[in-house]
């Protein structure tokens, strides 16, 4: 029994091990991919063999023609390029101002009292349930979705910024009473250092909800391009393969702002021992 | 440097409010400390000493009575008085050079004079070749070297210290005692030590004040007469550690043994 699992846990480490590359890339890792690999066989051997219906659901090999088709013939560059814009200055816009008023009521408890009912009142509705409003403010333009996204990004960095600030260790704040830091260094050397991480935590999850509330915002308000309207509008052609090519592309982007987002907080946060 | 540096506590009392009622952690402390003298306070939990120390380092105000530094009545913190806290409590994002460093924020210093100080501090406190390192890559040990040399590096008058091994393992407290004895001589500055380890204040101190609770007020003062280096093995030694527990409220030594006692004390 005992040499059964120690043959277990160390077979495949031996098993699969390729030379001196970094553990992301041994093989272990990789059967995760199974799964994802058996579908899209699956898929495909379907979708040859006519048992699912193409118009609802275009075979893997038809999205990659889609995908070439989209690339050449349509405007899947430019489409990416309005999204990827509309998110950052969406992103950009909302963390500016999310992280000026979580300053704010973070550090100003005059400022939490007057703002924060109103700010936690809003926080409530649905972020979509906003789309109506501003869509008759904004109208269906670029100035719509980024101001969308805008507010989208604006909570989490609020909530985030001002949590961070509140929960500094007091212990801190003491030793930099003790060593008669002024206000503005005690804000500078231990207050925004200490909430950091928080701080970071918010404008990740801004970050990611950026690109989803683009997606959406594009979707729900047709009008001048962008990778959310590419999708509606293949949606009402029955262009499948070029809805799977939104799917593929935004999936893509997402998986390239968390992998970003990562990399940025281990080398920003490198003086905490979970990342070190 | 060394005339600087006498604290006097005259009839200091505490009280905190507590939902309506007052509650009264010190009462009545008398206490005079002379520049370069070194001074525990020991007692149970509760006791008040903390509060004591807080009170003197500035965190704490609004108190009867008066604590004085050199004549002036103590209302907050000052750089003339640094402090050691049981946690370290060093910036963690800081690296050890850069935490002392921050200690001397507010000194009328240029960077030279600085770097100069933090590296004496450094080396004072036999952290030589961590310059660079942040906190979570210390020991506990190590850390509370650096916090003391952040306590020390403004050249203070006095230094509190409030249970500043409480948290190490029983080796390395025995060898940072001996450091900060060795510490004590070297800056020739006064010490006050908040500590629940009677061995450690009768290791150190020249005289050990023994608090009692509820209120919290002072039972005695035991003057240590023994010369430094001490051996904790020696019989005397061992019979002032007696004598000081035997205050401590709620303590009874079996009997005063004190052939038994050194054997634990033999390091």
């Amino acid at each position: 029994m005992s040499t059964l699992s120690a043959d277990i846990r160390t077979l495949p480490k031996r098993g699969f091990r390729i030379g001196t590359l970094p553990a992301a890339f041994h093989a272990t890792h990789y059967r995760g991919l199974l799964i994802p690999l058996v579908l899209l066989v699956l898929w495909e051997v379907a979708a040859q063999f006519h048992w699912i219906n193409p118009i609802l659901l275009a075979s893997p090999s038809i999205i990659f023609h889609g995908f070439d088709r989209s690339l050449t013939e349509g405007d899947l560059l430019l489409n990416l390029q309005l999204s990827v814009t509309r998110m950052g200055l969406g992103w950009l816009a909302g963390s500016l101002i999310g992280l000026a008023v979580g300053l704010a009521i973070g550090l100003s408890r005059t400022a939490d009292r007057v703002l924060g009912p109103t700010l936690h009142a809003f926080r409530q509705i649905a972020p979509f349930a906003w789309i109506p409003l501003i869509s008759v403010w904004f109208g269906l333009g670029d100035s719509a979705k980024v101001a969308f996204v805008a507010l989208v990004v604006f909570f989490p960095v609020v909530v985030n910024t001002y949590e961070g600030i509140r929960g500094v260790p007091k212990q801190l704040i003491e030793v930099s009473r003790v060593l008669m830091f002024s206000k503005a260094r005690l804000i500078r050397s231990v207050i925004l250092p200490a909430a950091a991480p928080a701080i970071l935590n918010g404008l990740e999850l801004g970050f990611l909800y950026a690109w989803l509330s683009t997606i959406g915002a594009e979707y729900l308000m047709n009008a001048t391009g962008g990778v959310g309207s590419m999708m509606e509008s293949a949606q009402e052609s029955l262009e499948m393969d070029i809805v799977f090519v939104g799917v593929i592309v935004s999936g893509l982007i997402g998986f390239g702002i968390s992998l970003s987002v990562r990399l940025a907080r281990t080398r920003l946060l490198h003086w905490r021992k979970s990342f070190a | 440097m060394s005339e600087l540096g006498t604290l006097s506590i005259r009839n200091v009392s505490k009280q905190y409010k507590v939902k309506g009622s007052t509650l009264s952690v010190l009462e009545n402390i008398d206490l005079d400390v002379a520049p370069g003298e070194f001074v525990s306070i020991v007692g149970s939990s509760g006791c008040g000493k903390s509060t004591l120390l807080r009170l003197v380092v500035g965190l704490e105000g609004d108190y009867r009575g008066d604590i004085l530094l050199d004549g002036e009545r103590i209302t907050g913190p000052s750089l003339q008085r640094g402090i050691v806290f049981q946690e370290h409590r060093l910036f963690p994002w800081a690296t050890v050079q850069e935490n002392i460093g921050l200690g001397l924020l507010n000194a009328e210093l240029d960077a030279a004079e600085k770097a100069k100080l933090i590296q004496e501090h450094i080396d004072l406190v036999g952290l030589h070749g961590f310059e660079n390192a942040h906190p979570h890559q210390l020991s506990g040990g190590m850390a509370q070297r650096a916090a003391i040399a952040r306590g020390l590096v403004n050249r203070p008058e006095i230094l509190l210290l409030d249970e500043p091994f409480g948290a190490l393992d029983a080796l390395t407290k025995i060898y940072l005692q001996t450091e900060l004895q060795r510490i004590w001589t070297q800056e020739d500055i006064t010490m006050i030590l908040v500590t629940h380890d009677v061995e450690e204040a009768v290791f150190l101190s020249d005289r050990v004040v023994v608090m009692d609770a509820r209120p919290g007020r002072i039972k005695r003062i035991v003057p240590v007469p023994l010369e430094h280096p001490r051996d904790r093995a020696d019989p005397e030694f061992a019979c002032l550690k007696n004598e000081v527990l035997s205050e401590i409220s709620g303590f009874k030594p079996v009997s005063a043994k004190p052939a038994l006692k050194v054997v634990g004390g033999g390091l």
